[in-house]
């Protein structure tokens, strides 16, 4: 063996035994006290709220680990979530008027006494109602530093390409590039979170100290009594660095079906919009900052036809999804964003719309070739 | 079309310490201070001329929330013109920048600039 040789299999050590991320672990490379923070967080994360400490009046978990729990913190759930919107093209509106997206599925009991209700009435000026899984929220905090101009550069909105796929970037409210979420509404991550503690739960936090309308009408008085925001400013950063420092599960080690299945993938073209690996941009984090990750998506909006078509939000019409990050579907038990797909075989055939022809190619595959593909998808 | 351009540009420039500088509220319902200034960015949801009120969708990631705004007709359209908002219209879906103030009778808009409208 030459010197050169040696000093190359050194170099490559590091990256060979370097510790497989499992669902629910930090990103490798924090600093002690982002590790503590990791810690702290998770126990907010998993905190089962009352409404002695803010639980609703409207909700659809008593936490965030509620929903979040398979197999770990941070992971899937089975719950599934009610939607809805109304789309009148060109525009969506998203019904905060009537209580907004999202129709909360549980009341407290001050608010089923005084109202008679078990959950959120349904928004009467809806034109679609949607399902809702909650995904596993690992990698999120790398995704939330791929850069923008990443994300545009994969969009193709003309098909100049002409591969029939046509990604697009998702805009939020306010006109800022959308990353989170199924329709890609929210832009960044801190947001998602600050918003999801009232939406989900019905805790106020100090960048969303408001409560949600109750279909539209006021809160009964003496029904919410706690002040607002329900929780401290600290304990959301704490929530939020959780989920932010969780990383993307490490792909298990590829057998000989699987490498072919990975191969597949990209020939008959899922990976146009399941981009394998995307890198982040700078971050005050060394440990997020330009990593390669898998992440299996573009984050972009895509037509995925009428069959999936249920709620607009922001500029996503109701055919448009933002591409799903593939990640630890190993553990999955259902699959697409409503939970509809028993087994990987048929979320893959529910696929329509820009996804057409690599569903069709997908169909047209060898039995082994398909189970191949499968086998890759359950190293993911 | 040249001068246009240039136009463009130049209001711009004018706009861009207001784009870059200036602190978006993204969670408006923090019982705001009587004369005091706020900036908000959001979609439009509703548009009355006649009344000059002006919904506004803004909020935190799911936790959308509606700001009522008042244009009052001597508040100006951004964009570096010196229009009113007397002529001006404002769609569902359009995506706005509203500075305002508080007073006794809510939130009054001082300036209004149209960010982006929805495609068809």
């Amino acid at each position: 063996m030459t010197r050169q040789r040696v000093a190359a299999l050194f170099l490559l050590l590091p990256a060979g035994c370097a510790k497989p991320v499992k669902p629910g672990d930090p990103v490798p490379g924090l600093t002690r006290d982002q590790r503590d923070r990791f810690a702290r967080g998770k126990v907010v994360f998993d905190s089962t709220f009352t409404p002695a400490t803010g639980l609703g009046p409207l909700f659809n978990s008593t936490g965030c680990g509620e929903c979040h729990e398979d197999p770990a913190a941070g992971g899937r759930g089975d719950e599934i979530e009610v939607h809805a919107t109304a789309f009148h093209a060109p525009a969506c509106d998203p019904l905060v008027q009537e209580g907004g997206p999202v129709v909360q599925q549980h009341t407290t009991p001050a608010l089923k006494q005084a109202l008679g209700i078990d959950s959120e009435p349904f928004p009467p000026s809806a034109t679609a109602r949607a399902h809702r899984t909650s995904p596993v929220v690992f990698g999120r905090g790398l995704l939330d530093l791929v850069p923008d101009s990443a994300i545009l550069s994969y969009a193709d909105p003309d098909d100049r390409n002409h591969d029939g796929i046509r990604g697009r970037p998702a805009r939020s409210l306010d006109g800022r590039i959308g990353r989170f979420g199924r329709k890609a509404l929210v832009p960044t991550l801190r947001e998602f979170n600050a918003g999801a503690f009232p939406t989900e739960t019905g805790v106020t936090d100090p960048e969303q100290p408001t409560e949600e309308n109750i279909g539209g009408k006021p809160i009964p008085p003496g029904v919410d009594p706690l002040a607002e925001p329900e929780i401290t400013q600290e304990a959301l950063a704490l929530a939020d660095d959780f989920v932010r420092f969780l990383g993307a599960p490490t792909p298990a080690k590829l057998g000989k079906d699987g490498r072919r299945g990975r191969d597949l993938f990209s020939q008959i073209g899922c990976a146009s919009c399941h981009i394998p690996t995307l890198r982040t941009g700078a971050s005050p984090i060394a440990a997020l900052a330009y990593r390669e990750f898998p992440a299996y998506t573009d984050l972009l909006l895509h037509d995925m036809g009428a069959e999936l078509a249920d709620i607009c939000l922001g500029s996503a019409t109701p055919r448009d999804f933002r591409t799903e990050p593939l990640l630890d579907l190993r553990d999955a038990k259902t699959f697409l964003h409503d939970g509809q797909a028993a087994t990987l075989e048929q979320a893959v055939e529910r696929h329509g719309g820009e996804a057409a022809g690599v569903r069709d190619r997908f169909k047209a595959l060898p039995v082994a070739d398909r189970n191949a593909i499968v086998a890759f998808l359950k190293s993911l | 079309m040249q001068s246009r351009s240039r136009a463009v540009a130049f209001s711009a420039i004018l706009l861009l310490p207001v784009a870059t500088n200036a602190p978006v509220d993204r969670h408006p319902q923090t019982d705001p201070q009587p004369g005091a200034s706020y900036t908000y960015q959001g979609t439009v949801r509703a548009f009355a001329a006649k009344t000059g009120s002006l919904e506004l969708i803004t909020g935190v990631g799911m936790a959308l929330r509606i700001v009522q705004v008042s244009v009052a007709p001597a508040a100006h359209a951004g964009g570096g013109t010196a229009a009113r908002l007397a002529g001006l219209e404002f769609k569902p879906g359009d995506v706005v920048r509203v500075e305002c103030h508080r007073t006794g009778a809510g939130l009054v808009a001082d300036r209004i600039e149209k960010i982006a409208v929805p495609k068809p």
